[in-house]
């Protein structure tokens, strides 16, 4: 054999083998399967990968039960829910509550000592004046506010993990999940995919997203974040591949009054809306650290707030100042970008 | 090399660049897919690129009618039943990176495979 036909049957190995190769890559290929859920006044979008159509509904079915099984227990618009239970017995007494309660408030309550009470469930009296719902919202008096923010303080909840109970130690205490509880369901909806075998996939709760993993060609999720002035374009990408990433924006709800801008997210400390910041996004290993921080570092402000995420393990965010101005945490990286947007990050 | 040879190496070049072009560019061909869903059920999809197209769907949501308006690469929500109007409020969406959602009426509005967007989700 001459050295031709060596170099050709190398030739012939050469290309059966990258044929095959991509036949092998064919074979194994997932397919995207997605269901579009209304859960806790929100549209939740769950995106699976996975070979068999059969199993993608099996699973999203699953995860279907769970989310409506989580919202009766954790939603405030429920009557039969936890939260709901709670209301009228502050001062009277304990109540049981379910193990997803439980932990939900447990979570809440340790980092509302860790923000030194930047996040606090117990604003539900504050939050009830205001009433953030569509066309009923309105600006309370200074004395309806100070009245309110009396029965404010995530101190007098307490939680007995062994009793599986909830008191809230003062009358009229009342408390709102709306800054958790969806973090908790998209983390229980991503344990019910990784008991199902499913390796690719993620939960979007209205921009609170927590991921299985990268995409299933192992590049990361480019995930946009909102220009507050014009929340329809992005100001940012963030490359994301593990655990989860949540904003909270004062774009979100809000109302107008006498010239003056309310919007929802209220400082626990002042009853007013918190007034720094006008967006922060946080990436954390959960969703449901995810969702609380973007909450608390809102309200903590740009330096504070960044000064807290630094002394986190496995925590980034990014904020956007009332002046406009963008910063970031140290452990993202502004990297040169493809397409529209100013600030493109990733974690080195 | 004899003639033969040479068309042996051809052949085997050109299927091996037919089998990376389509492995690497054919799957990606779609050119999206504008869907609506009626509380969680997809109930009307459509080409999301269709030249000359400006047409108004009335879907009929759980409260009342939402009426879409599709043009050729992009699709809005002009009415809807529903009192905050957040769905109307979105505009038009061109890709997949954000959906038009009208929780009241429970109807969703989305591309989905479409290429032009630089992000994934939002």
């Amino acid at each position: 054999m001459g050295k031709t036909r060596i170099w050709l049957t190398l030739l012939v190995f050469g290309v059966v083998t990258v044929l095959s190769g991509c036949s092998a890559c064919e074979e194994v290929k997932l397919k995207a399967y997605e269901k579009t859920f209304f859960v806790m006044d929100t549209v939740v979008s769950v995106q699976i990968y996975t070979d068999s159509e059969a199993k993608a509904n099996l699973v999203l079915d699953r995860v279907d039960a769970r989310m409506e099984e989580l919202e009766g227990i954790l939603s405030a618009h429920l009557p039969d829910s936890d939260v709901a239970k709670l209301d009228g017995l502050g001062g009277i007494e304990p109540v049981p509550v379910n193990s997803a309660t439980l932990a939900v408030i447990g979570t809440a309550l340790d980092y509302a000592q860790r923000t030194g009470g930047a996040f606090d469930i117990t604003l539900a009296p504050v939050l009830r004046l205001y009433n953030f719902s569509p066309g009923n919202e309105r600006r309370p008096s200074q004395t309806q506010l100070k009245e309110a923010l009396s029965l404010v303080d995530w101190q007098r909840v307490e939680l007995n993990p062994e009793a599986g109970t909830v008191y809230l130690t003062e009358a009229g205490m009342n408390i709102d999940l709306g800054g958790v509880a969806k973090g908790y369901i998209i983390d229980r909806c991503l344990d019910i995919l990784r008991e199902n075998g499913i390796e690719f996939g993620l939960t979007n709760a209205g921009g609170d997203i927590g991921l299985l993993a990268g995409k299933p060609d192992g590049s990361p999720w480019r995930v946009g974040l909102k220009n507050p002035e014009t929340p329809s374009a992005n100001f940012a990408i963030i490359e994301v591949s593990q655990g989860a990433i949540a904003t909270s924006g004062d774009y979100e709800r809000f109302f107008i009054e006498g010239g003056k801008r309310y919007h929802h997210i209220i400082d626990p400390r002042t009853g007013m809306p918190a007034d720094k910041v006008r967006s922060v996004t946080i990436l954390a290993g959960n969703a449901q650290v995810a969702d609380l921080l973007s909450t608390a570092v809102f309200v903590m402000g740009p330096e504070q707030g960044l000064a807290f995420v630094e002394g986190l393990q496995d925590v980034e965010a990014v904020i956007w100042d009332r002046e406009g101005r963008v910063h970031w945490s140290s452990g993202l990286v502004r990297v040169p970008g493809s397409g529209s947007v100013d600030y493109y990050f990733r974690r080195p | 090399m004899k003639r033969g040879d040479i068309i042996i190496v051809l052949v085997l070049l050109a299927i091996g660049l037919a089998g990376i072009y389509s492995y690497f560019f054919a799957s990606g061909d779609s050119q999206g897919t504008i869907v609506i869903q009626v509380d969680g059920v997809v109930t009307k999809t459509y080409p999301l690129y269709q030249e000359g197209r400006d047409e108004f769907l009335d879907i009929q949501g759980v409260n009342g009618i939402t009426r879409v308006h599709l043009q050729d690469g992009r699709v809005c929500v002009v009415e809807s039943a529903c009192p905050d109007k957040i769905c109307v409020e979105t505009g038009w969406i061109s890709n997949s990176a954000r959906p038009i959602a009208c929780l009241p009426n429970r109807v969703i509005v989305k591309i989905i495979d479409s290429k032009d967007g630089d992000i994934d989700l939002r």
